[in-house]
């Protein structure tokens, strides 16, 4: 009775590492570059087009504003 | 083109950072642009940002994994010194050619050059991931790395005046080239990465066309041989006689091309805000052949189509007078390649739509009293009109309205046909050999040379009928026989008697 216990619970420690080991293996292929991305501020802003609508209509309004340029005449 | 909003510019789509869609999406962002990304503020996370880190070195961005092809060749981003897209070496190279040597006023060119000329440069990163920055950048796709740049986008954002709406149709009245209107081809399909990243010379081309892995027509197309040539796969093999008769003498854009743009007087400068602007004069749309002053061994043709460039005395006026006082040393009007292919075009209609037809051709009248010594090599010396040349025969104009000129240019022959009586005679080689010769000749009970009077030819003796011809010998005969006959038995009756 004793040895089938111990199998069995030998057995259950075998699952869980199988089980930790498969999760482990499924979260580090599938999201390193969520991980990634999270991570990085650049990608926070530079994915969100609300935010750089924000960004660039204050940088836009900041700008001082210049006399409009002369504009090149005829074919480049 | 119009450009892109701001936030459009640099807004980055995720897909970029998915390993399956794009694996430069797994390089972090600040290994390759800089800044700091732990920064606080967008103005630090932003300092020391480098927009176009491909440009003007790439060794340590794109360099670091495109640098050398398995058997240890430069590829990709080693050609890159001397890719010309990069570094525009032969548009710098042309313009110190007519430029004043004077140390002072070649530095007011640089700075002028610098301003308004060497913006048009591209990079790695300005034909595979943003818009070129001659026209305001911003990313082409969301900064995913595109192998093939887009045509609208990138190619013809800089390549669009002239090339672009040439290959488009776009200018008015011109058909687009056949390439893109019958065979959907887009520029990569003869333009190939290749080409793009640079022969990896290890000097700097002084002229464009010499960059040994330029595009070429015969890439494609080979004169069709009894062998069938490698590369007729993709183009249509040459068959008519005419390419060999050409070939090596007249590049391919004479006959095969058509009106194309030309641009003049092109001025450089500043606004009050210091942004730079040019001027130019109306582009016009014309087609002239010129001789091509150096030939070489891969471009060995002399007749080729001249297209005039920009370049004027007073270019860098804004910046400096006198700043091309050699403007002389190298010619306006330039070997040009237009990108309006036909198979058929007015010139090559016949042999006399070009042989003769003198307007088609580059003399002193098409140029400035500017620049005709800068084009004295270009210049084509009018040759006497193909009847003069032809004077030697009788009726000349006749001759060459109703004759073909490949009957007596023969391209397999060295030199051509002057014998007469290879075409006035019963066996004229007007019904084997010439175009459209008729596949049969009816010779024995009609008009000799039947055929070719019907075709509007003229023969000398071609007003005869063989068979009657027999028919008369055979009478005249007859009536000897019938008078020996006669004679003979009157003899033989009065020897009875």
């Amino acid at each position: 009775m004793d040895i089938v216990c111990r199998t069995s619970g030998a057995q259950n420690s075998f699952k869980l590492l199988l089980t930790f080991i498969a999760i482990f293996i499924f979260v580090s292929w599938n999201f390193p570059v969520f991980l990634h991305a999270e991570e990085s501020s650049c990608v926070s802003c530079h994915t969100s087009i609300k935010k750089l609508l924000e960004i660039t209509r204050t940088i836009e309004a900041s700008k001082p504003k210049v006399e409009k340029p002369a504009e090149s005449k005829g074919e480049g | 083109m119009a450009p892109l909003e701001p936030y459009e510019k640099v807004l980055i789509d995720t897909d970029f950072l998915d390993e399956d869609e794009d694996v430069h999406g797994q390089i972090s962002c600040e290994k390759c642009h800089g800044g700091n990304p732990n920064a606080e503020s967008m103005e630090k996370a932003h300092a020391g940002l480098i927009h176009d880190p491909t440009y003007p070195d790439p060794s340590k961005t794109c360099g670091e994994c495109h640098a050398m092809d398995e058997g240890g060749h430069p590829e990709i981003a080693a050609k890159n010194k001397t890719n010309l897209h990069v570094t525009l070496a032969p548009f710098k190279s042309k313009i110190y050619l007519r430029a004043n040597p004077d140390s002072c006023v070649r530095d007011k060119i640089d700075n002028a050059m610098g301003t308004n000329c060497s913006a048009c440069h591209s990079s790695c990163g300005q034909c595979h991931v943003s818009r070129p920055k001659s026209v305001e950048g911003g990313f082409i796709e969301g900064h995913l790395f595109q192998k093939t740049p887009p045509v609208e986008t990138n190619c013809t954002s800089c390549h669009g005046s002239r090339v672009g709406k040439e290959f488009h149709g776009e200018n008015e009245g011109i058909p687009a080239d056949v390439h893109h209107l019958k065979h959907g081809m887009a520029c990569k399909e003869c333009h190939t990465g290749d080409e793009m990243h640079g022969s990896g010379m290890s000097k700097e081309p002084f002229d464009r066309y010499e960059v040994a892995n330029r595009a070429k027509c015969e890439d494609c197309h080979k004169i069709a041989t009894s062998e069938k040539p490698e590369g007729d796969k993709k183009g249509k093999p040459l068959e008519h006689p005419t390419h060999i008769i050409h070939q090596a003498k007249v590049s391919c854009q004479v006959c095969h091309s058509v009106q194309y743009k030309n641009c003049f007087s092109c001025h450089v400068g500043k606004d009050k805000s210091g942004a730079p602007y040019f001027k130019t004069d109306p582009s016009t749309m014309d087609f002239k052949i010129g001789l091509r002053p150096k030939t070489t061994k891969e471009r060995p043709e002399k007749y080729v189509t001249v297209r005039h460039i920009p370049v004027s005395p007073g270019l860098f006026d804004f910046y400096v007078k006198d700043a091309l006082t050699n403007i002389d040393k190298a010619p306006t009007w330039k070997f040009a390649t237009p990108h309006n292919i036909q198979l058929k075009t007015p010139q090559n209609e016949t042999c006399l739509s070009c042989h003769g037809n003198n307007k088609l051709f580059l003399t002193k009248k098409d140029a400035e009293s500017w620049e005709v010594k800068a084009n004295k090599d270009v210049f084509v010396p009018l040759k006497p009109a193909p009847p003069e040349r032809h004077s030697w025969l009788e009726q000349p104009e006749l001759h060459l309205k109703k004759v073909d000129c490949l009957t007596c240019h023969d391209p397999s022959l060295k030199s051509p046909i002057k014998d007469c009586q290879q075409c006035h005679t019963k066996d004229s080689i007007l019904l084997t050999k010439a175009e459209g010769a008729p596949k049969y000749s009816l010779k024995s009970w009609n008009f000799t040379n039947k055929e070719l009077i019907e075709r509007g030819n003229y023969v000398v003796g071609s007003n005869k009928i063989p068979a009657l011809d027999l028919a008369g010998i055979l009478l005249i005969i007859l009536t000897f026989a019938g008078c020996a006959i006669h004679g003979t038995l009157r003899f033989i009756s009065r020897r009875r008697k």
